[in-house]
């Protein structure tokens, strides 16, 4: 069985890849991928450390996170399908006119 | 028929036209208007048919809660006969004058909203002096102060405000400049005579308890009240009276009323507004009876304004100007007969003036149609040739005004002059110079406009057309033939006009013997014929305009430079000090509000809109945080 640092230095490497994604990518899929990245990241490292301390406190958090990534998806693929028949693009650079 | 249809149907052509302008397109307007007119006439004249000797009170509603004992104030019109006298001239004369707009305004382009205007003034006009209490007189009072603000102002951006050409725009924009300086002006004085009429209605209000004008009459024969209290009362009542009529000190509004169209001139200075001064005096006779220095007052201020506006008619230039200093003069003579008590002979002259100033008005508007807008008189001159039906009817103006037996004005100034010989004979002096400067100026109007060469630039000044025509003749023949309603006695006649407004008014019974009447009649002709030989000789050498007199008139005695010395320059300094420390207030407070604000404007900045400087803002924000805390953790636990 491998040590749990493992698994959390994994769950690190992908969140920081999630974040890089974040911060570079235009397309708003991409953005949303990489979210998804660092959300299965933090999965990971609550798993690990659930099973470290023999708890089943994180699993249980690890299926609300799954859950309202779900949701968050749902709702966020449609918002940008809406925007990309509108504006015909889904560059979140050419969408700053929406702010307040 | 009621007397409230009197004053309905030109407020009802007023709301009319003011609402629904499209409704009436060409000169529909102007019909309309003068049909209201015309049947405020027609009622005027059937109830003057139907009149016995008790006065009407026909009362509409109740209006101000406890402003009479033991009652309320209400909206009442009581017709007398010096009512019904007053309602007959405006209505009428109002009628020719409406007539004769339609021709005059028809090019302007504003032609439905003059003709509500004149309405409005009509009726204000008539609600004023049928009125049978102050604060409702009060109403039409500054009905017509409003009406007359809008109509002096009437051509507030100048007359050429639209056309294309830059200079011409530029002259039309100082135009209107001095149109609507013009407009304020009267609207500012008429406000200082106003605070003297209110205030001279509350002291009433306070001596007597009533301000309704019958019930006033009665107690004022009944009440003894302390005779100072009612000399104030009348010397506040003079104040409005002297602000409306422009009477000196307040006259320097009337001369600038020109800036108006010329119609709306002879409504002002002939029908309406500024006889409302002596129509008030005339109204409160039982109390100026009881205050017999406020009469000398009276007397005085329309002697003394007779003879400053006779001297500023001299020299002037604009065919208007001469008329309105005109104007003021005749109105002097009338205070002149009001505060000797000559109520009859006062208002006679008021009726006769309203007939040949509207001639003189509309004859000298028609003369300005012709001329294409020239208003110097030194750029007219043998008129008589190209307008030969103005021409007599200005002269029949001309000859009523200068005095000359048979025609209207020399009835009338005569009674005004044998009440003055009866006073007191200074102002028996003061009224036959003014006579004489009368004719003369006025023989000098005649001689310039209508004698002589043309100096126009006109080339053909072309005559009238009917629609003016035809209120100049009807004018021309009652300033022929109005003085034939008063003769006197020793002229064979039965004083018809005198009895008539005696059961209204008590007259004052003069007695002079037949033989000085003889005298002061011919004196008062000699003065007529002499005033116009002078100016048929002035004509000839033009003497006057170099000379200190003409100077001194051409500045009207220099009355508006001292009030500007006296009072705008010392207001505006006060107004341009207020204005340094109301500036300093602003920049102090509008620093604060600025400084307060700049620290907001910062964080706008950060709401860019892209979603990846969040991130990283987030990310720093986080980064920040957890490094906040390794710190602490590893400061304090190690």
């Amino acid at each position: 069985m491998a040590p749990t640092g493992y698994y959390v230095a994994l769950s690190g490497l992908l969140f920081a890849i999630g974040m890089i994604g974040v911060l570079t990518r235009r397309t708003a899929i991409m953005i949303f991928l990489s979210v998804e990245l660092m959300l299965n990241a933090a999965n990971l490292a609550l798993v690990a450390f659930a099973r470290s301390w023999g708890d089943l406190t994180g699993q249980t958090a690890v299926f609300i996170v799954m859950t309202l990534a779900a949701a968050e998806v749902a709702i966020g693929l449609a918002i940008i399908v809406a925007i990309f028949r509108k504006r015909e693009t889904t560059n979140v650079d050419a969408l700053a006119t929406l702010k307040g | 028929m009621p007397l409230y249809l009197l004053p309905l149907f030109p407020l009802l052509g007023f709301t009319l036209l003011i609402l629904f302008p499209r409704l009436f397109p060409g000169k529909a307007a102007g019909w309309l208007a003068s049909g209201a007119v015309l049947a405020s006439f027609v009622v005027a004249v059937l109830r003057y048919l139907g009149q016995g000797d008790e006065p009407a009170r026909e009362v509409l509603w109740t209006w101000l809660p406890n402003m009479a004992l033991g009652a309320n104030l209400s909206v009442g019109f009581w017709f007398d006969q010096l009512s019904a006298v007053m309602a007959l001239i405006i209505t009428g004369v109002g009628f020719l004058i409406h007539v004769y707009s339609i021709s005059y305004m028809g090019h302007d382009r504003q032609f439905t909203r003059f003709f509500a205007f004149m309405n409005f003034f009509v009726a204000m006009m008539l609600i004023l002096v049928l009125a049978d209490s102050y604060p409702l007189m009060f109403v039409g009072w500054e009905g017509v102060g409003m009406a007359s603000y809008l109509l002096i102002g009437f051509w507030y951006s100048g007359r050429n405000s639209e056309a294309s050409g830059g200079d011409l725009r530029e002259a039309s924009d100082r135009e209107g400049l001095a149109n609507s300086n013009a407009a304020r002006k009267a609207f500012i004085m008429n406000r200082i005579g106003d605070v003297g009429f209110m205030l001279g209605m509350f002291l009433i209000y306070r001596l007597y308890g009533t301000l309704v004008i019958p019930e006033l009459a009665e107690r004022a024969e009944s009440v003894r009240v302390a005779v100072s209290g009612i000399e104030l009362a009348c010397l506040l009542l003079l104040v409005g009276a002297v602000g409306k009529s422009g009477q000196l000190p307040l006259t320097t509004w009337l001369p600038d009323a020109m800036a108006g169209p010329t119609p709306v001139s002879a409504l002002i200075h002939a029908a309406t507004m500024v006889t409302a001064g002596v129509y008030l005096i005339s109204r409160s006779h039982f109390l100026y009876d009881l205050a017999p220095v406020a009469s000398t007052w009276v007397a005085w201020v329309g002697g003394l304004t007779a003879l400053y506006g006779a001297l500023s008619a001299l020299n002037q230039h604009d065919i208007k100007k001469i008329l309105a200093y005109s104007t003021v003069s005749q109105l002097g003579y009338m205070f002149l007969a009001v505060g000797l008590h000559a109520y009859s002979a006062g208002v006679f002259h008021l009726l006769t003036h309203a007939f040949f100033k509207a001639l003189l008005f509309l004859s000298a508007g028609a003369v300005i149609h012709a001329l294409h807008e020239e208003q110097d008189v030194r750029a007219m001159g043998g008129l008589r040739k190209f307008m030969p039906f103005t021409h007599v009817a200005a002269l029949m103006g001309v000859l009523a005004i200068a005095g000359i037996p048979i025609w209207s004005g020399f009835f009338s100034k005569d009674a005004i002059l044998a009440a003055a010989f009866e006073a007191d004979p200074l102002l028996y002096v003061v009224g036959l110079g003014v006579a004489l400067l009368t004719a003369f100026y006025m023989g000098r109007w005649y001689f310039l406009v209508w004698r002589g060469e043309y100096r126009g630039h006109v080339a053909h000044p072309h005559e009238a057309d009917g629609l003016i025509k035809v209120p100049l003749g009807i004018l021309a023949a009652l300033a022929t033939l109005a003085g034939f309603l008063n003769v006197p006695t020793f002229l064979g006649g039965g004083h018809a006009f005198d009895d008539y407004l005696g059961r209204a008014i008590p007259a004052e019974v003069h007695e002079i013997p037949v033989s000085t009447e003889w005298l002061l009649t011919a004196l008062a002709v000699a003065a007529g014929v002499c005033g116009l030989l002078w100016a048929l000789a002035e004509h000839r050498r033009r003497s006057l305009a170099n000379g200190p007199l003409g100077r001194l008139s051409s500045n009207a005695l220099y009355l508006d430079r001292v009030y500007d010395g006296l009072i705008s320059a010392p207001s505006r300094a006060v107004a341009e000090g207020l204005d340094v420390v109301d500036r300093g207030v602003d920049v102090t407070f509008g620093g604060i509000a600025r400084n307060s604000a700049a620290p907001g404007g910062l964080f706008t900045r950060w709401q860019s809109g892209f979603v990846r400087a969040y991130a990283v803002s987030m990310l720093l924000g986080t980064a920040l945080i957890l490094g906040y805390w390794a710190l602490r953790s590893i400061g304090g636990g190690a």
